[in-house]
């Protein structure tokens, strides 16, 4: 299978370069100060405050080990030698989508500590626990979909980051500014919003609905990718 | 082997390629030459797939390339220009990489053979950043043959390697040469004449020249004579055979060259000439363009 190929390629430069533990590093750091702060000054034994950041988290942090992908590709020209072994475009992008995606999995896998600690603290509702992990989940993945988009019109690892961070900031804000906009625009904002999509799955109602929207968003950036490398061909 | 006709590429505005068409042979090992600029790269970036032409078709045996590019890419083993390598991996790790995608059976013989041949086996497990010029493109030169394609592109091969170097991947690619077709690109003249039995020289995205290299001499040599010679016989006696050019004189020896006003082998003539005169002929010879000189003449028009 090529694509398990080119996946254990992705797969050793990312846990072959520093990056990836630098980041998420920092990303349990900050989401373990958000649970024990939740934890023992407020006195909640939930996730409530940690699911509350993440979305603002996972803004720097996917665009952050995402970015490399392919600008890095281009910038040291390995693109050609990736692009004249006999690969299809969207096997290339599928792998370094899934390389990324394992990553943020092994990553989130970590934070399953703070909800071992919740079942010795009290009985939180498991229901709840599985929607607000595959709200994160999914969100996630969506992020890096968007930011390996960056990653292909460009061979600066930093207008990568910088421009996949801005399309997520735009999904973000949209959400944030419903409230100002006329009425009859709101309900289409809304649908198309990430967040309000996000913050349903956090109540723990997992709608059909929800998780199709956000797979058609990964679909569509991970198409999106697919055209710019095959663009680029010319 | 590889058909290649009409060629055009774009950049924008730029014209990289301007209908360039030319074909190599199965077994054929043929100079890509032209200056910086010329549109090597790209011709070649578009033969491996890397690139789509303007307009165009390109055949790599029987193969159109922007219609199947995966199967030529089965056939073809490029070297892109200036060696493009995953740093952080090991030769090795690399190798294996490029095997697994190409679905060489047997990996772990492939990458041993190949690396043997290439001369990077101790260097297998060390990181790629830290390998020397020369052991890079090595590195490179394994990872286009790993798959014993029938067809090899090189890109420049031996641009920015040392003396020694130059000389150690030449015999490799003549030793590849016997059993592949090559095509090989570079802006250096000795390479073609020590590596190649035919040569397409390109300027400015055009095939100025395609022809065997001794050909081609044969072709752009002009039929000026040399002629050394002791005595009294001024050189302007000499002048009934073509213009004269006085290159060395001293000590009643002269040095001239005869350059024939139509382009005839006048040798035969100049060697009567001086029998009848009675003088001391010490040296006759046709002048040879040497590549160097054919190159520029080529280039310049
Ligand atoms: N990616 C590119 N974008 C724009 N122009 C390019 C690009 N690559 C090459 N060129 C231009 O196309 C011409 C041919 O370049 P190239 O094929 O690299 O020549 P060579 O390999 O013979 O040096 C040059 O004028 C070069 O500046
Ligand atoms: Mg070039």
């Amino acid at each position: 299978m090529k694509i398990g190929s080119l996946l254990r390629k992705e797969l050793k430069h990312l846990f072959y370069s520093p990056m990836a533990y630098v980041v998420s590093g920092i990303f349990l750091l900050i989401t373990g100060w958000f649970f024990t702060n939740a934890l023992f000054f407020v006195g909640e034994a939930e996730l409530r405050g940690m699911m509350d950041v993440m979305p603002l988290l996972l803004m720097f942090f996917m665009p952050a080990i995402t970015m490399r992908s392919l600008a890095e590709e281009k910038k040291v020209d390995t693109l050609q030698i990736l692009m004249t072994l006999p690969v299809k475009e969207w096997e290339v992008i599928l792998s370094k989508y899934i390389a990324v995606v394992s990553l943020f999995v092994v990553t989130l896998g970590f934070t399953l500590f703070y909800v071992f600690l919740l079942y010795l603290l009290g009985s939180p509702d498991g229901g709840m626990l599985f929607g607000n992990y595959l709200a994160l989940f999914l969100l996630g993945c969506t992020y890096i979909s968007i930011a390996l988009f960056a990653s292909t019109i460009t061979s600066s690892q930093v207008i990568a980051f910088i421009t996949g961070f801005s399309i997520i900031f735009v999904f973000f804000v949209l959400s944030r500014l419903q409230m100002i906009l006329p009425v009859r625009v709101q309900s289409v904002v809304e649908r198309f919003s990430m967040l309000s999509h996000f913050d349903s799955m956090l109540r723990g109602v997992v709608s059909l609905a929800d998780v199709f929207y956000f797979i058609c968003l990964n679909l569509f950036f991970l198409m999106l990718s697919t055209y710019m490398l095959v663009r680029r061909k010319g | 082997m590889i058909e290649v006709s009409s060629l055009v590429k774009y950049y924008g505005d730029i014209r990289a390629v301007d209908g360039v068409s030319f074909e190599v042979k199965k077994g054929e090992v043929v100079g890509f030459l032209g200056p910086n600029g010329a549109g090597k790269t790209t011709t070649m970036q578009i033969l491996t797939g890397y690139l789509n032409p303007t307009s165009g078709r390109v055949l790599i045996d029987g193969i159109d390339v922007v219609e199947e590019p995966v199967k030529v890419k089965e056939r073809i083993g490029y070297l892109p220009e200036n060696t493009p390598l995953y740093e952080d991996l090991t030769p090795y790790d690399f190798l294996e990489f490029v095997a697994s995608v190409r679905g060489i059976g047997n990996g772990r013989k492939a990458i041993k053979e190949t690396a043997e041949l290439c001369g990077i086996m101790d260097v297998l497990y060390r990181s790629i950043g830290t390998l020397s010029k020369g052991y890079r493109q090595r590195v490179g030169i394994a990872q286009a043959i790993l798959h014993n394609p029938k067809i090899l592109i090189l890109d420049e091969p031996t641009t920015g390697l040392d003396p020694l170097q130059i000389e150690e991947i030449r015999q490799l690619i003549k030793e590849l040469g016997k059993e592949k077709t090559v095509l090989l690109s570079t802006h250096i003249l000795p390479e073609v004449e020590q590596t190649c039995s035919r040569v397409i020289v390109i300027n400015n995205g055009k095939i100025v020249a395609d022809s065997a290299i001794e050909t081609l001499k044969g072709e752009l040599s002009g039929t000026s004579v040399v002629v050394e010679y002791r005595g009294e016989l001024p050189p302007e006696s000499l002048s009934v055979f073509g213009s004269v050019q006085t290159l060395k004189t001293e000590d009643g020896l002269y040095s001239i060259r005869i350059t024939p006003h139509e382009s005839r082998d006048i040798r035969e003539d100049v060697f009567r000439f001086f029998k009848e005169k009675d003088a001391v002929l010490l040296e006759l010879y046709r002048e040879r363009k040497s590549l160097e000189d054919i190159f520029r003449q080529l280039t310049e028009q």
